[in-house]
């Protein structure tokens, strides 16, 4: 309960604002009232708190509305990824099982369970934006992984016809270009893909798009964009 | 009844629709973001931590243990190791704001929590109202007394001291939800 003659003077008070003969019969004040002396000490790290900020920092900047999408969409591929993966383990379970009788066998089963791995957590220790001529863009975050380099690709704007095929590549520092692997978009132009190259963190640093290849040859390069470590 | 942020973790891998996730999403992204603004200076990079935060809080929901820690401090503890990588990267990449001069631990923590601390006080004005934010904000800010205020705004003086201490509680009292203490 506020206090009912000098109440409504608290956040003055606190501020430091009121009229000086103000402030000086509400020190006098304070110091005896059951209700202010309380709330004074309740609201009196306020003025420090506020002097941390810049006024202009309010409202503070607002998170785009796109984030949330790509927080779902990685969920949902992961998800899917995941379920895949348990499928995967529990089909080499069985394989284990049904080895039972043959040592070699069961070697056999533990290698295959064991390349099956799991990457779940696997920090990303790089990301890529590309861009090209066109209005295509895509965007990639790469995971190191036994084998290399895991590339997690998405992109948007990409030819819409006959579901062309595209190949990644990673251009490594001695000009060597390594592919990833291809992927097709759909027909909207989009493409979500999961590929591997054959190159390690900090052996590259740019990464193209082409065409798919025609008669073994590279095809032009669509999209182009420059690792960030 | 909406369920504790406990719940909505301990559900995260059995979440098949996503729904545990985008409400968790709902609550902490934009103060998440609002941390890594401040400790990054930049935009895009705070959009990739908060990105990395809400995936690694899926992968790693098992891990988590509410007698340890709140979700909001969990959460915050993934977003500071995923701002000191942010900021290491940025070390040896110049244009990131303090990204150049290399840290102490206890330095970088002092920074970390600094920057929680601006963005909540910046995300809590936010939440008054248009006039309780405009009185501290001339009072506080622009340094004009009450009777000052007053005269400025036309409106009686009585009306800006009540109104003043009305702005000042609800401060305190979004301050107190966002557990920020002193």
């Amino acid at each position: 309960m506020s206090c009912p003659t000098h109440g409504q003077l608290v956040g003055g008070y606190v501020l430091g604002v009121l009229d000086p003969d103000e402030m000086a019969e509400m020190r006098r004040h304070v110091a005896g009232c059951p209700h202010c002396g309380p709330e004074a000490d309740r609201l009196a790290a306020l003025p420090g708190l506020l002097d941390r900020i810049d006024p202009a920092d309010v409202p503070p900047p607002v998170l785009s509305p796109q984030v949330e999408e790509k927080v779902l969409d990685k969920f949902a591929r992961e998800r899917g990824t995941r379920g895949r993966r348990r499928r995967t383990l529990s089909a080499h379970r069985r394989l284990v099982g049904f080895a039972a009788a043959g040592l070699a066998a069961i070697a056999l089963a533990l290698a295959l369970l064991l390349s099956v791995g799991d990457d779940d957590g696997e920090p990303v220790y790089a990301r890529v934006s590309l861009a090209g001529a066109s209005d295509a863009a895509a965007s990639a975050e790469l995971f190191q992984v036994e084998a290399g380099t895991r590339i997690q690709l998405e992109a948007h704007g990409l030819s819409e016809t006959g579901r062309k095929e595209y190949e990644v590549w990673c251009i490594r520092a001695d000009g060597r270009w390594v592919s990833g692997g291809t992927f097709r978009a759909n027909r909207n132009g989009w493409a979500e893909a999961e590929l591997t190259a054959a190159v390690e963190a900090g052996q590259y640093h740019r990464m193209v798009v082409t065409s798919g290849r025609v008669h073994g040859e590279r095809g032009p390069a669509v999209l182009r964009g420059k690792l960030r470590y | 009844m909406a369920l504790s942020d406990a719940t909505l973790v301990e559900r995260l891998p059995r979440d098949d629709g996503g729904d545990e996730l985008r409400e968790l999403y709902r609550r902490y992204s934009g103060e998440l973001f609002g941390f890594a603004c401040n400790a990054l200076g930049d935009r895009d990079l705070a959009e990739e931590v908060v990105q990395d935060v809400f995936a690694r809080a899926w992968r790693h929901a098992g891990d988590y243990d509410p007698r340890r820690a709140s979700v909001r401090t969990w959460l915050y503890s993934i977003a500071r190791n995923r701002v000191v990588d942010a900021r290491r990267r940025a070390a040896v990449r110049p244009g990131v704001a303090g990204g150049v001069e290399p840290e102490s631990p206890a330095e970088l923590d002092r920074t970390l929590e600094q920057a929680v601390l601006r963005w909540q006080v910046a995300a809590a004005l936010a939440r008054l109202s248009p006039e309780h934010r405009e009185v501290i904000r001339l009072a506080h800010y622009g340094g004009l007394t009450l009777r000052e205020i007053a005269e400025r705004k036309g409106i009686p003086l009585g009306t800006v001291k009540s109104r003043t201490s009305y702005a000042l509680r609800s401060l305190r009292l979004i301050l107190d939800e966002m557990e920020v203490a002193g």
